[in-house]
């Protein structure tokens, strides 16, 4: 019961002291929000990134286009006797045309630029190397062409944004410590006649320090809630448009679950705003509050 | 029920109190005179820990406050009850909530604190102003508010620093009476002042502090009033 109503007075507390920061609290939300709306974009960027590469690890599939007047079927016949290989399908240059003309409004009577291709799938995804460097010297071939070719460049563009982007949080979070610990110092300072009164009634260490750690674990709260939502519009507009997009052009076996794990991010983020917004209130009347 | 061994202070170099010894018995009332400077505030500050002594032994109930851990400290102070020169008032807060504040942190309920809080404004003599504002209150009634707090909780020892160096001597006989009052119920008083024309109209045992040492104790002298 008198727990129960310790509780309760601190949360009291916390909100006279959250009611006297007045301004200072929109300041501190906001460069909050921001560092960590940032912090949860780098994250959901990377995840975003490592599943289109993990898809494209897994790719079973690859097109092989043909020199022009190639003995299509001999070659197909002569793929799909290799132990890894399941499957080959042959695409007319005809009927792929048709395909991409049809996709992409071009006028009938353009002349035909396609080779004939063969689409080739393989058993296991390991087994897709080894396949294309034994096709590759085969005559008649053009070009092989297959998923993890096409991104190589993709992954060094993840590991620079992703350290960039990291680093700039890392800043932020710095410049945000350091406003969060201020706005707590001063509040503490202000009530320093109402710590002192409590001190010497001998209240115990915990009631003063509480409401300033929950203060700050309270601009933890609200920013991680409010820096979500523009990640919840990332993911739902130009992430979930970008894989509709890309399975067109694509004419691979791509698989986007989820998108990307935004749920878990959120968690990270809010464990994150909470976690460091509480530590700094703490270290704040640590330093400033004695016994 | 005090008991001060061989107590010394030291902030740095400074020596605040130099080889303090005296016993002080369960609902005694005690005055500590000497000029400023003279070391009275450390030596309460000590009883309740905002300070150290840094050599000999100080007991409370046969417990040594010294060697007390910080997380013993709020237990210590919830025996005692503390009054101060400046009164160390909230200004925005009314005169019930001022007292009603430590409870509130010590988790009493309510009612409890209505009742206390009524109680001990009765005793002060402010149960009317309960709603006032400590700027709507003369000093000497501020500082009545100010004992009220102290004895809220029924501390067994009362530890007032100069409780009436803000006052004019007619308030500051009232405030000492009032004092005296509380120790008749049973409380132990210890009450600092370098005023010590006003002591002399009590027949109050008065510890005399000059320049860190205990110069004069009536119980031990002949003297029963070192200023008469
Ligand atoms: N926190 C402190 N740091 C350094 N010196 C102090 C401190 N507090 C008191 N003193 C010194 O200790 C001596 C006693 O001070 P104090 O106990 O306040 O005397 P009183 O209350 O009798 O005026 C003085 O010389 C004072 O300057
Ligand atoms: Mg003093």
């Amino acid at each position: 019961m008198r727990s129960i109503r310790i509780i309760w007075r601190i949360l009291k507390e916390t909100y006279q002291s959250i009611k006297f920061s007045g301004m200072s609290n929109f300041m501190v939300i906001s460069i909050l929000t921001v560092t960590l709306a940032l912090f949860g974009g780098v994250l959901q960027f990377n995840s975003s990134i490592k599943q289109i590469y993990q898809n494209l690890d897994n790719q079973l599939e690859f097109s092989i286009y043909l020199i022009e007047g190639a003995e299509t079927k001999a070659i197909a016949q002569k793929i799909s006797q290799i132990e890894a290989v399941k499957k080959v399908d042959i695409i007319p240059k005809d009927i792929a045309w048709r395909t991409f003309r049809d996709k992409f409004g071009f006028s009938e009577d353009s002349s035909n630029p396609l080779p004939d291709t063969l689409h080739v799938n393989v058993k296991r995804a390991q087994d897709l190397k080894p396949v294309i460097e034994q096709i590759k010297n085969y005559s008649g071939i053009e070009q092989i062409s297959y998923a993890p070719q096409l991104f190589q460049g993709l992954r060094r563009v993840r590991s620079i944004l992703f350290s960039f982007g990291l680093f700039i949080t890392l800043i932020l979070a710095i410049s945000t410590i350091t406003i969060i610990s201020n706005t707590i110092q001063l509040i503490v300072k202000s009530r320093s006649l109402e710590i002192k009164i409590l001190r010497l009634v001998g209240v115990d260490d915990w009631y003063i320090r509480g409401p300033f750690i929950t203060h700050g674990i309270f601009y933890g709260l609200v920013s991680s809630l409010i820096a979500i939502i523009p990640l919840v519009i990332f993911q739902n507009f130009v992430w979930n448009s970008f894989q509709a997009s890309f399975k067109t052009i694509m004419p691979l076996t791509f698989s986007f679950d989820s998108g990307n794990e935004l749920g878990l991010i959120f968690v990270i983020m809010f464990l994150t705003g909470i976690i460091v917004c509480g530590t700094s209130s703490y270290m704040v009347t640590n330093r400033y509050i004695k016994v | 029920m005090i008991k001060f061994k061989n107590v010394s202070k030291f902030y740095g170099p400074i020596k605040a109190l130099d080889n303090i010894n005296f016993e002080i018995e369960a609902g005694e009332m005690v005055f500590i005179v000497g000029p400023s400077g003279a070391g009275k505030s450390t030596l309460m500050k000590l009883l309740y820990r905002e300070e150290r002594n840094t050599h000999g032994q100080i007991l409370i109930n046969n417990i040594d406050v010294s060697s007390l851990s910080e997380d013993k400290i709020p237990y210590l102070r919830r025996r005692m009850g503390i009054i101060f020169q400046d009164f160390k008032l909230l200004p925005n807060k009314s005169i019930f909530d001022n007292i009603a504040y430590g409870l509130r942190g010590l988790g009493v309920s309510e009612f409890e604190i209505q009742k206390r809080v009524a109680g001990a404004l009765n005793l002060v003599g402010l149960l009317e102003r309960a709603d006032a504002f400590p700027n709507e209150l003369s000093g000497g009634e501020q500082q009545r508010v100010g004992i009220a707090r102290a004895i809220v909780q029924g501390p067994p020892l009362v530890i007032a620093d100069e409780p009436t160096g803000n006052l004019d001597p007619k308030t500051s006989i009232e405030i000492f009476n009032l004092l005296k009052s509380v120790s008749l119920r049973g409380t132990t008083v210890i009450v600092s002042t370098h005023n010590h024309k006003i002591v002399k109209e009590f027949k109050e045992r008065v510890l005399v502090l000059e320049d860190g040492k205990l110069v004069n104790d009536t119980l031990l002298s002949s003297v029963s009033n070192p200023y008469a």
